[in-house]
């Protein structure tokens, strides 16, 4: 899939509004690190409000953060053709073993996986094998997964244990930017106020948004004269009076949308704290103390918390590891994702050190039958962990013994 | 009731439609009702009696989707207008966000709205809420109909406070969509206040 039109569908040209911020922000990020936010990144919407563009720039991103990747974006549609035709030619290994290789799967209108069961075994096997591996899945679908029908619940599982995000259509300002920006990338002069009559007619999403303006654009070429604003609706044949009743509710929801962005973008500090929860949440971090702060009336210190936060949760990871290298079963513990408990994943590495420096002490041979043994054990650093591991005990007395041999000999 | 939950992500506004018996209350949710996407709307419940008045309430959920990062969800409610149903109506008003009250604007139906209007008064207070600062708006209902006051006498009878008012014919759906913006608005944008500064829950008195 790389189409010329295709190749233009970047970050840098999808217009962000308030309908599509969130899913916009989540996407960039996936692209920056695939597979350590947002896994799978799930974005739903009706037709024509951005989704394929965004499954095209996370490609386009992911490769230019990563040349390396293995990345491929396909429809769902696609997907089944390629099934149908390996199944046909006795390839289904090399199918599968043809996606289980990736680093990034994409795959757009998602929705049409309703009904096809056979499809959604061959997805879920392949899946399987791209969780195992960490790799990332981004699928964009026309409507929220739990409406797909027939869908198999490990697959809706799937879907849903990673973020799920809808767009919703673009509200005015969204859209006058749409307009504007699509007349700059066509070189179109417009006279005053031709992309605001645009913007307002009762256009369903960013498609016929651009299709009215293409049109615009096309009748000005033609009779090689700028378009005023007040033949808009008649060239288009489209009057907001004429528009259908249901559009009652879109021009609700656009107003509203406004509004409510207004409401969460009048407290940024509330903002930049959700954000950052959104983020140790996916990382699979505690963020009770950020969730306090977020549902208090006065703003906190935001940068001073967040940074505290951040520098609690490096430490955490330091001890994690320092608790997997002793194999410790605590590095697993919930215990070691919590910052509100840093000081007792402290002293849990400092019980584990102290029992790791005892295993070896307690089962130590006397000097008599290893002489060098004492010295080896007084650097406990510069032997393998392995034989700290209390669990594995008797067998490192064993072990340890004959690697003592083994190394005076 | 939290309305923005910033943790879940979730913003929710109740919204109550006040008002005397058979001035149109239920005709304004069934029309939103009927304008909304299947996918946006939860099934509105009625109550009504045989004689199709409202017995306990009716309830439309509507789901706006997500709004800046939040999962945005009206809920609308109607009171019974009937005055002997006064004990439902404070339970429908408890933890309102919002009140559209819709009035009729019949001439001989003026006396019903400044009762029920005085009953909202009322019901709040004794609910600790000051009707000072709960967001409320007024809807001068079925201005299609013969023999209506005119939208003087209507703000002389009602708008002492200078709220905000909308006329409507909630049959047609004039001015439906247009109240439940406005009133929606007041009630976002009074949030947004109440962030500016130390807070106490919206509208309470303290």
């Amino acid at each position: 899939m790389s189409t010329v039109v295709e190749e233009r569908l970047t970050f840098e040209r999808f217009v962000v509004g308030p309908t599509n911020r969130v899913a916009a922000a989540a996407a960039r990020r996936v692209a920056e690190s695939p597979g350590t936010s947002y896994n799978p990144l799930v974005i739903h919407g009706a037709a024509g409000l951005g989704k394929t563009h965004l499954l095209s720039a996370i490609r386009h991103l992911a490769r230019q953060v990563q040349p390396s990747l293995r990345v491929r974006q396909e429809s769902l549609e696609a997907f089944m053709d390629q099934l149908s035709a390996a199944i046909a030619a006795g390839a289904q290994e090399e199918f599968r073993a043809g996606y289980q290789a990736l680093d990034l799967l994409l795959l757009d209108d998602a929705q049409f996986l309703a009904g096809h069961t056979r499809t959604q075994e061959e997805l879920l096997r392949i899946w399987d094998v791209l969780a195992s591996r960490g790799a990332q899945v981004v699928l964009a679908l026309d409507r929220a997964p739990q409406e797909i029908d027939h869908l198999d619940v490990r697959l809706g599982s799937r879907f849903s244990g990673g973020l799920i995000i809808d767009i919703t259509p673009p509200e005015l300002e969204t859209k006058l930017a749409i307009v504007k920006r699509r007349a700059e990338e066509r070189r179109a002069e417009l006279a005053p106020g031709v992309a605001d009559a645009i913007a307002r007619l009762p256009l369903a999403n960013v498609r016929e948004l651009h299709g009215a303006l293409n049109r615009v654009i096309a009748v000005q070429e033609i009779e090689g004269r700028r378009i005023h604003a007040d033949e808009v609706t008649d060239l288009l044949g489209i009057h907001p009076a004429a528009a259908p009743q249901e559009d009652e509710f879109v021009a609700f929801l656009s107003d509203i949308t406004e509004t409510v962005a207004e409401v969460v973008d009048g407290a940024p500090w509330r903002r930049q704290l959700a954000q950052a929860i959104l983020r140790w949440e996916a990382e699979g971090i505690r963020t009770r103390r950020l969730e306090n702060a977020l549902e208090a009336d006065t703003a906190p210190d935001v940068d001073a918390l967040l940074t505290s936060f951040e520098a609690e949760v490096a430490e955490l990871g330091m001890l994690r590891r320092a608790l997997e290298e002793l194999g410790d079963p605590l590095a697993a513990d919930p215990l070691v994702l919590d910052p509100d408990r840093l000081e007792e994943a402290r002293a849990a590495l400092g019980s584990a050190r102290v029992t790791a420096a005892r295993a070896p002490a307690a089962v130590a041979p006397e000097p008599t039958t290893a002489p060098a043994a004492p010295a080896a054990l007084a650097a406990p650093a510069a032997v393998d962990s392995w034989y700290f591991n209390g669990e594995k005990l008797a067998l490192g007395w064993l072990a340890l013994e004959e690697r003592i041999v083994e190394e005076l000999g | 009731m939290s309305l923005v939950n910033y943790s879940s992500r979730e913003i929710t506004c109740k919204i109550v439609y006040y008002g005397p018996g058979r001035s149109g209350k239920t005709t304004n949710l069934q029309y939103i009702h009927a304008q909304v996407p299947e996918d946006r709307k939860g099934r509105m419940v009625s109550l009504a009696t045989e004689t199709d008045r409202t017995l306990f309430f009716d309830f439309l959920p509507l789901d706006l989707g997500t709004i800046s990062g939040f999962q945005t969800r009206f809920q609308l409610y109607t009171v019974p207008g009937q005055v002997y149903y006064d004990a439902t109506r404070k339970l429908v008003l408890q933890g309102a966000d919002g009140v559209v009250f819709v009035a009729d604007s019949q001439r001989m139906q003026q006396d019903e709205n400044l009762e029920s209007f005085r009953n909202l008064q009322v019901n709040l207070l004794e609910q600790g809420v000051d009707p000072r600062t709960l967001p409320i708006c007024l809807q001068y209902n079925k201005r299609d109909l013969p023999d209506v006051l005119s939208l003087e006498e209507m703000e002389d009878a009602l708008n002492y406070r200078d709220l905000p008012r909308y006329e409507a014919a909630a049959l047609s759906g004039e001015g439906v969509f247009d109240t439940l913006r406005g009133i929606s608005e007041q009630v976002l944008r009074r949030l947004a206040q109440r962030f500016d500064r130390t807070a106490t829950p919206a509208g309470r008195v303290i």
